[in-house]
């Protein structure tokens, strides 16, 4: 094999892969430093891939997954150095009330911003992402039914949130 | 009554980052090649079948081509240039006719090629089993490398070096 193929097949597509990747990230992570500092995780991730030929066919969209895998990565990191501090999980409130309300995508946006990174993780997985409960639960390592879980008690705290910043319209 | 949380669904539109990040990171996923040189002196290898003996370096020995196979009109590999880790080896098939004899028409070689890999006893073991003969096993050597002979397919006689 000629040495560095892999990287050479990597930057034909780097200028079209690069705001695609970056344009998934920025919006949910919310902050351009941590933006560029998963985007480039994602690259060289790729670039190992690529070495160790585990790369199904490289394409845009099989990067967008590698980001998805380093934003959760990024998030559980987050959510393990919060965890030594407090464990606000323990007793959560599992009731969820039906919730008739029209949200605002930018005060939604704040509000995810705010929220713990699990929950912030599940949401976006499954919402802004629009990926069934089964596949959040594979990004997250969790059960089927510790994830639907999660996902309530993420809605919950999102909810809580959301009202207290004034801003429902239902 | 519809999911709330529905209307967080994204539709996602390309953002391009900084310019100089762009760069950095293009400039991060560039291969980072081992510069070649050619040397004061370079070895210029005769073998029996030029194009062969090409692809068994660069299966072996990590070889890359460095410069095409010249092709003669008769099919003969006139001249071609591979790279293992930063040196050049120059290579062509038999001319006998002007005196140049690969080392199975000779019966033999008085030159040998050292070559430093990352882990001789693997190299060694993979050489033979792709039709080298062994020589001189791997063993460790009282000059600080640990290091096998063998005899290429084509005639040549390596010797396959690790430093310890």
């Amino acid at each position: 094999m000629e040495v560095g193929e892999p990287g050479r097949e990597l930057l034909a597509i780097y200028d079209r892969a690069l705001p695609q990747v970056y344009g998934y990230l920025l919006p949910r992570c919310g902050d351009a430093a941590v933006a560029e500092d998963l985007t480039a995780e994602t690259f060289l991730a790729a670039v190992d891939a690529l070495d160790r030929g585990t790369v199904p066919d490289l394409t845009v969209a099989w990067l967008v997954t590698v980001a998805r895998n380093k934003l959760v990565d990024h998030w559980r990191r987050r959510e393990r150095d919060r965890r030594r501090q407090d464990d606000l999980e323990a007793g959560a409130e599992l009731v969820e009330d039906p919730w008739d309300v029209h949200l605002d995508a930018t005060v939604a946006n704040d509000v995810l911003g705010r929220l713990g990174p699990h929950h912030r993780s599940a949401l976006t997985l499954r919402y802004l992402d629009g990926l069934p409960v089964a596949e959040v639960a594979e990004h997250l390592g969790r059960t089927l039914h510790a994830t639907e879980a999660l996902l309530v008690r993420a809605r919950v705290a999102f909810r809580r949130i959301y009202e207290s910043e004034g801003a429902v319209d239902g | 009554m519809a999911d709330p949380f529905e209307a967080l669904r994204r539709r996602d539109v390309p953002i391009a980052p900084r310019t100089e990040f762009a760069d950095e990171l293009r400039a991060r996923l560039v291969p980072k090649e081992t510069a070649v040189e050619h040397g004061t002196v370079t070895p210029y290898l005769c073998v029996d079948g030029a194009e062969r003996a090409i692809e068994w370096y660069r299966e072996q020995l990590d070889a890359r081509v460095v410069f095409e196979p010249m092709v003669m009109d008769d099919g003969r590999v006139d001249h071609a240039e591979i790279a293992i880790g930063g040196s050049v080896l120059m290579l062509s098939d038999e001319f006998t006719e002007i005196g140049v004899r690969a080392p199975t028409t000779l019966g033999g070689t008085p030159v040998s090629l050292a070559v430093t890999v990352t882990d001789a006893d693997a190299t060694f073991a993979a050489a033979v089993a792709a039709g080298a003969t062994a020589e001189r096993p791997v063993a460790d050597q009282p000059h600080g490398v640990r290091s096998g002979w063998l005899i290429d397919p084509f005639g040549h006689r390596w010797n396959v070096q690790t430093p310890i």
